[in-house]
């Protein structure tokens, strides 16, 4: 399945949310989560990939995604500046109106355990596959997992009730 | 509880209508943007492989010309000194000389054609150093105004005259030394040497090639003293002036070459910067007589006598008595 510039279209409409939550979960940032995903878009065209299956397809846009969300957190503007969300009388801000505790307990986290979350909870991916996917070790997941599911604990209290492994 | 809540409040993070829009937008620009950059690249891409082209084509005339430029400037940018003293006198005693130190002319006519290929065959690596030093005293007039020194070859520059003999012919480049009759077997013998109204005498500097002492001393403007004596299987093959700078007369037999030189200069003429193992100074006539060689044969004598500068040359060495015997026969 060779992606073209006509299928761009149909690509939004399958990929575009799941990418946008992927980097809103990493970048915790509306306006750079959309620009990631105008850049992974823009990606897709300028490698034109030839897919295997749609398995191989999403998850080698996951792939794109996060490395892309990696490269953003890593240039210069994004390490030396603070976070709108980040501001005391402003915490609760909520881009989406997601208008949840929970989530926004999720979105205080690390971005490398919110990413575990999001990747394990909403993608329903196995560890090893979230292993692959952002390119750690199957143990280093756990740990994150399980660190992560730790901190929300605290956060929420006697509202927590993340499963277990 | 949790869980669900969650995916609940991640569901809510969807993609806008308008960011729909300006992906699908940019795509379209995006597939633009490519065929352009494909144009933009290949006409760079061409536009360097044609340079390249050029730049390998300008550098081969321009190290090309850079060879050739020194050859031919200063020879044409600075014409020989006129000299103006002395006018001629006795030219016809003079003329008597030269019969009685070479009284042989004709029997050079007889053998011309051997000597037009010895002297081919002997004579290229002196030409070519004869060449190397007029060349160089072309140079050093243009840089002095007193023409003190006008046929000393210092090392200035001389690398830049180093080449071949054949590129000389081919340029029509003038070499010092009088180039020897043609070899072409159609030319009568009379009207090669030793007819004063043949003409044209050598093919290479018939300008400066001359039949007789007193043309020399008319060129120069002075009267030239000569040898009386060379060896007998010596023959008188050419007379010369290069430049009108100085006179040059030349002897052959069938193994050697014999260069006697004299000029008006206070520094050696001979056009000789070999490095030689024997060097003497001998008194000869009163003058300091340098004369240097390698076992025994000496090639290289030379000498000042009042203002003037003399020196004698052989290509494959005489013996030290012979060529004292040259340098006491000067007069």
């Amino acid at each position: 399945m060779l992606v073209s510039a006509n299928r761009i279209g149909e690509l939004v409409d399958e990929y575009g949310n799941m990418i946008l939550r992927i980097a809103y979960t990493y970048l915790n940032n509306k306006v750079d989560a959309e620009d990631a995903v105008q850049d992974v878009f823009l990606y897709i065209l300028e490698k034109k990939p030839d897919f295997n299956d749609k398995a191989h397809e999403k998850f080698w846009i996951i792939r794109v995604t996060i490395n892309i969300c990696k490269n953003k957190l890593n240039v210069f503007w994004n390490k030396n500046r603070c976070s709108i969300d980040d501001v005391a009388e402003i915490a609760t801000y909520d881009a989406y109106n997601t208008d949840s505790n929970v989530f926004k307990a999720v979105m205080s986290l690390p971005e490398k355990y919110r990413i575990v979350i999001y990747m394990y909870y909403y993608e329903e991916y196995s560890t090893p596959e979230i292993a692959d996917l952002i390119g750690k070790n199957e143990v280093t997941v756990r740990s994150h997992l399980h660190r992560a599911r730790k901190k929300l604990k605290d956060l929420l209290k006697e509202e927590y009730d993340f499963e277990q492994e | 509880m949790n869980k669900n809540e969650y995916k609940e409040a991640v569901n809510k993070i969807v993609i806008s209508d308008e960011l729909r829009e300006k992906i699908i937008h940019n795509s379209s620009e995006k597939k633009h943007i490519n065929i352009k950059g494909i144009i933009y690249k290949q006409f760079w891409k061409t536009a360097g492989i044609v340079a390249c082209f050029a730049f390998c084509i300008l550098s081969y005339y321009a190290v090309t010309n850079y060879y050739h430029f020194p050859v031919y400037i200063p020879m044409e940018a600075t014409p020989p000194p006129i000299q103006t003293q002395n006018k001629l006198n006795g030219s016809d005693t003079k003329d008597n000389n030269i019969a009685s130190a070479a009284p042989d002319i004709e029997s050079v006519q007889n053998n011309t054609n051997t000597l037009d290929e010895q002297y081919l065959s002997n004579n290229t690596s002196r030409a070519a150093m004869e060449i190397n030093s007029s060349a160089n005293s072309a140079t050093n007039n243009s840089a002095s105004e007193d023409n003190s020194s006008p046929i000393s070859g210092e090392n200035q520059g001389a690398q830049f005259y180093s080449f071949d003999t054949e590129n000389i012919e081919q340029d029509n480049f003038p070499p010092v030394l009088s180039v020897p009759p043609s070899t072409d077997n159609n030319t009568p013998i009379e009207n090669i040497v030793g007819n004063e109204n043949a003409g044209g005498v050598c093919a290479g500097y018939t300008e400066e090639n001359m039949s007789t002492i007193a043309e020399i001393e008319q060129k120069l403007g002075y009267d030239i003293k000569v040898p009386h004596y060379v060896p007998d299987d010596y023959k008188t093959d050419s007379l010369s002036a290069p430049f009108g700078e100085f006179a040059e007369i030349t002897y052959t037999n069938e193994t050697d070459t014999l260069y006697y030189r004299t000029a008006k200069d206070t520094e050696d003429i001979s056009g000789d910067y070999n490095d030689y193992t024997d060097i003497e100074t001998v008194t000869i006539n009163n003058n300091d007589v340098t004369i240097k060689g390698n076992d025994n044969l000496y090639h290289n004598a030379s000498w000042f006598s009042d203002d003037e500068a003399f020196s004698i040359y052989s290509d494959n060495g005489i013996k030290k008595d012979t060529m004292i015997d040259i340098v006491k026969s000067v007069d």
